[in-house]
């Protein structure tokens, strides 16, 4: 035993400094969720859970024992017709379409499966007609029945696509990692027409009247005119864009990851209405309080949720301080009465707020009292 | 401060050599990990000189633990004195290799960074690109386009690409080796026990930390262990004209001081608690490879 001990401690010396000393599971990305009919749909690593919004009590889950290699992240999307949950795993690189029923405590049953992807899935899809659309981490953004699943067509770009796929009319908008937004025919999935960005994409684009706004990792966020794809107009920023823009009238709130946020007029972005730093890294979607006079602001390294007054970008008293917050790199999300969060490192994994006060309404899980 | 030190200065030189190679991810961690390797060859030359200056005092090293089987105290300062007349730093092996520690592990992490295997160190990147530089925005170059040969460096050995699964293999291999020529043959048993099995142990750790992490992090490993293999080699060629020096009278031990009268005689120790009481004298005394080849 002491012959090995001196080799072993070593060993374990070295194991800890490679991996940064982190311990615990490998957190890969953020998990997502959706509120839909009073029921939070919540991607939740090992498992999708559906949980009461109104009071955080589990309803069921899925696969009903965890299993850590499916990882569940990117967020999930409810179809209405099926009525279908359809959630994918970065892990086990499978997308799930679950059949959601009426009796809300019923574990749901696979409709079907795709396993046509080879990369992981990190972004949320989207539902336009009868077909899924969802990127993937193999540069493609695919298309499916939702009825079956059946693969109608895919779009290949030259590198990741964690945002979203953005449908107007009968155009799929497609922003990649491989600095070029991309605009293809819903029906077939053609390419109508592609720009070159300032940096990768990873934020999903908003729509604002006839154009898209996004932003990139060069900084800039773009105005593009939906038909030709010309960038008509770009703002600056300090650092990368990734939180979706949240759009009011033709006001446009945006945060870079270095928790500078702006408020532009969507018609002269070069000069801002305001600017204000959170001092925190900023990744996930804000989200505006039911009055419009907040908004609120996910904080991914202190684990803060920022209320800023719309008017003038300032502070606003929201909530309690945690002690310990965990992070918070994920969207916010909101049913018009409650913030929903889902903070990592932390042992809740999803947590309901007021939204008018930012008190904490409900954990999942409940915290184990010490 | 360790980033700041250590990481951040890595990662941006690795992010500026991605650019000057046109974008290839594989070279551009291959030149950096040979350059730092480049940067610290006087600390590894001087612990290879080292190496070889206690290997060839190890005769002498013997006949000490022989003599002294009995009194380890006088065995230390007899030891002390051998390395001080033969000019030898008893730590000049392990120095450097403190030094050169926490650079490589800064490297390593450096690598990781930089790939950005998964959204969560994506995002950690951005804090740590320097944005002073003038007319270079580091930025645009991210993500790092990581496919060589149609292996993708950011992400672990997959079912997808099978041969991607030959990179641990390599890692294992050349740490093996590397680790091989560089342990010096030790005349005291349970270092010797120690490098065996560090010997084994550490091409499968290293080799089970290949299978786990970005492919990019093997590149690393494995262009690392080529230069400690071309350094042992070149540095062995070098010495091998140079004829080393024969052991100097004055490094010689001094004969055994008999116990005084009024001084009691030293209690044999039993065998089990020293490791060299176990030995017989001169059966296992290892000859010096490089003095070998002379």
């Amino acid at each position: 035993m002491r012959r090995w001990g001196v080799p072993l401690g070593l060993l374990l010396l070295l194991s800890l400094l490679l991996t940064g000393c982190s311990g615990g599971v490998r957190q890969a990305s953020w998990p997502g969720l959706v509120v839909e009919n009073g029921v939070v749909y919540a991607a939740n690593v090992d498992q999708v859970i559906a949980l009461e919004a109104a009071s955080g009590k589990l309803l069921w889950s899925f696969p009903e024992k965890g299993n850590a290699k499916l990882g569940f992240y990117s967020k999930p999307v409810v179809a209405q017709e099926p009525h279908l949950l359809l959630v994918a795993g970065l892990g086990d690189r499978q997308l799930y379409a679950l059949q959601l029923s009426d009796a809300t405590t019923t574990v749901p049953g696979i409709a079907w499966t795709f396993a046509g992807a080879k990369g992981q899935y990190v972004g949320s899809g989207t539902i336009a007609g009868e077909l899924f659309l969802i990127g993937n981490g193999d540069g493609n953004v695919y298309a499916l029945r939702l009825t079956d699943g059946t693969l109608v067509w895919s779009f290949k770009t030259q590198d990741r696509v964690w945002a979203t796929p953005v449908v107007v009319d009968q155009t799929v908008y497609i922003a990649s990692l491989d600095h070029f937004l991309y605009a293809v025919n819903l029906s077939d999935g053609t390419e109508r027409w592609h720009q070159q960005m300032n940096g990768a994409i990873s934020s999903t684009p908003v729509v604002v009247e006839d154009s898209l706004w996004v932003g990139d990792f060069g900084d800039t966020l773009s105005q593009v005119d939906l038909q030709t794809g010309t960038v008509q107009q770009t703002f600056k920023g300090k650092n990368w864009f990734w939180a979706t823009p949240v759009v009011s009238g033709t006001t446009l709130f945006v945060a870079d990851v270095g928790g500078h946020v702006y408020a532009l007029d969507t018609r002269n972005p070069q000069s801002t209405l305001w600017e204000t730093d959170v001092n925190d890294v900023v990744r996930g979607e804000a989200v505006l309080s039911p009055d419009g006079r907040l908004l609120l602001i996910p904080g991914h390294e202190k684990g803060m949720i920022y209320a800023l007054d719309v008017q003038t970008g300032q502070l606003r008293n929201w909530g309690v301080k945690p002690t310990n917050p965990g992070r918070l790199p994920g969207d916010l999300a909101s049913d018009g009465e409650r913030l929903y969060a889902m903070p990592i490192m932390i042992q809740e994994r999803v947590q309901a707020f007021d939204l008018t006060d930012g008190t904490l309404l409900w954990n999942y899980p409940v915290p184990e009292q010490k | 401060m360790w980033d700041l030190i250590f990481v951040d200065p890595l990662t941006n030189v690795l992010l500026v050599f991605y650019k000057l190679l046109g974008g290839q991810t594989m070279l551009a961690v291959a030149l950096l990990t040979l350059v730092v390797r480049l940067l610290l060859t006087p600390l590894t030359l001087s612990q290879q000189k080292s190496a070889r200056k206690q290997q060839e005092l190890q005769p002498q090293m013997t006949q000490l633990r022989e003599k002294y089987k009995n009194d380890q105290q006088r065995l230390a300062v007899e030891q002390q004195k051998l390395f001080r007349e033969a000019g030898v730093n008893p730590l000049g092996g392990c120095l450097p290799s403190l030094i050169q520690f926490p650079l490589m592990i800064a490297l390593y992490q450096a690598i990781i960074r930089a790939l950005a295997a998964t959204p969560l160190e994506l995002l950690n990147l951005p804090v740590h690109i320097y944005r002073w530089i003038p007319g270079l925005n580091l930025s645009l170059l991210v993500p790092l386009q990581s496919t060589f040969l149609g292996l993708d460096l950011a992400l672990p050995p997959n079912a997808g690409t099978l041969f991607s699964y030959s990179l641990p293999l390599l890692v294992g291999l050349t740490t093996w080796y590397s680790q091989k020529i560089m342990t010096p043959p030790s005349a005291d048993p349970q270092s010797q026990s120690m490098s065996q099995t560090m010997l084994l142990t550490m091409p499968l750790f290293l080799g089970m930390i290949s299978l786990q992490y970005a492919a990019g992090l093997s590149i690393y490993f494995i262009i690392s262990n080529l230069v400690t293999i071309l350094q042992f080699f070149l540095f062995r060629s070098h010495y091998n004209t140079a004829p080393v020096p024969a052991a100097q009278p004055s490094a010689q031990p001094e004969p055994v001081e008999k116990p005084r009268a009024a001084e009691p005689a030293p209690k044999p120790k039993p065998a089990k608690q020293s490791g060299a009481s176990e030995m017989v004298p001169g059966a296992r005394v290892a000859r010096p490879k490089l003095s070998d080849k002379r």
